[in-house]
């Protein structure tokens, strides 16, 4: 399973985890594995369309998806995968 | 009213920091403990226009877990405002994802005169509405957001009414509440860097 780094402004959903562990083969399955456990995290990081939100990175250790497959990036057992909200403004 | 202490260094920092940076804006991360700073990155704005927006680059993003595994956490966001007031404007309060950190402003407005001041911007859920109100503004720069903004009143908190118009036509609103939040200035030098 890969560990997954949770942001503090979502650690609402996960009962105030920092860091917790789901299964998945790329990030559309990260995701759903995320929502089945923290129910509410999916419309967080999606639009009604199933894409990421703009202003939503999420990264398989140091690397960005939108460099990589997007959200059909392939996650390793090993993976650590990181959800950071933008931080950006006018 | 909440407080962030940091040290007369790191302030003067990020005031050098902008002014380095303008006509951009700047931005960057203060990381501590108990709404105390210890630790200053620079980070790099990304924005498409960065004089008008900030956008923090993505490898500085992820510093905030770094900082935990460190056992410190992200106490405060800062960016600069080259020609506006240290006050979150809309765009800053449509962004503001991080309601558990302080948003620092530095403005240039005043050349000669720096002006540092932090917020804590806390977002609402966004609600359907079936109409605009008549009061509305256009937010700068941006076709499809329009706002209402009220000062403080007694215990209220200031805020921003944000207003979206989807492609299809309906109208969502988000509160955001700004608080200010007391920049207390330390003399001594950061303990750790």
């Amino acid at each position: 399973m890969a560990t997954v780094n949770i942001p503090t402004p979502l650690r609402k959903l996960t009962g105030g985890q920092s860091r917790v562990q789901v299964g998945g083969a790329d990030i559309v399955g990260v995701i759903a594995a995320l929502e089945a456990h923290y129910p509410g995290m999916r419309d967080r990081l999606m639009d009604e369309a199933g894409e990421l939100k703009r202003f939503i990175n999420i990264y398989v250790n140091d690397d960005e998806i939108r460099g990589l497959q997007g959200k059909a990036t392939p996650v390793a057992p090993d993976d650590r995968i990181s959800i950071v909200p933008a931080m950006a403004g006018g | 009213m909440k407080q962030l202490v940091i040290t007369q260094a790191h302030h003067d920092e990020i005031i050098a920091h902008a002014q380095a940076g303008a006509p951009n804006e700047v931005c960057g991360l203060l990381a501590g403990r108990a709404g105390r700073a210890d630790a200053l990155w620079r980070a790099r704005n990304v924005a498409a226009d960065p004089r008008l927006d900030y956008e923090m680059n993505p490898q500085t993003l992820l510093k905030q877990f770094e900082f935990e595994e460190q056992g410190q956490e992200m106490v405060a966001i800062y960016h600069s405002h080259p020609e506006s007031p240290a006050y979150p404007s809309a765009t800053d309060a449509l962004r503001a994802y991080y309601p558990d950190s302080v948003y620092v402003i530095c403005s240039l407005a005043d050349a000669a005169q720096p002006v540092m001041a932090g917020f804590r911007m806390i977002q609402g859920e966004a609600e359907p509405m079936a109409g605009l109100p008549p009061d509305v503004v256009p937010v700068r720069n941006r076709v499809d957001l329009l706002m209402r903004y009220a000062a403080a009143d007694g215990d209220r908190p200031a805020r921003y009414e944000l207003y979206s118009v989807t492609d299809d036509r309906r109208i969502n609103c988000q509160v955001v509440e700004i608080e200010e939040v007391e920049i207390i200035l330390s003399q001594e030098a950061a303990w750790q860097q």
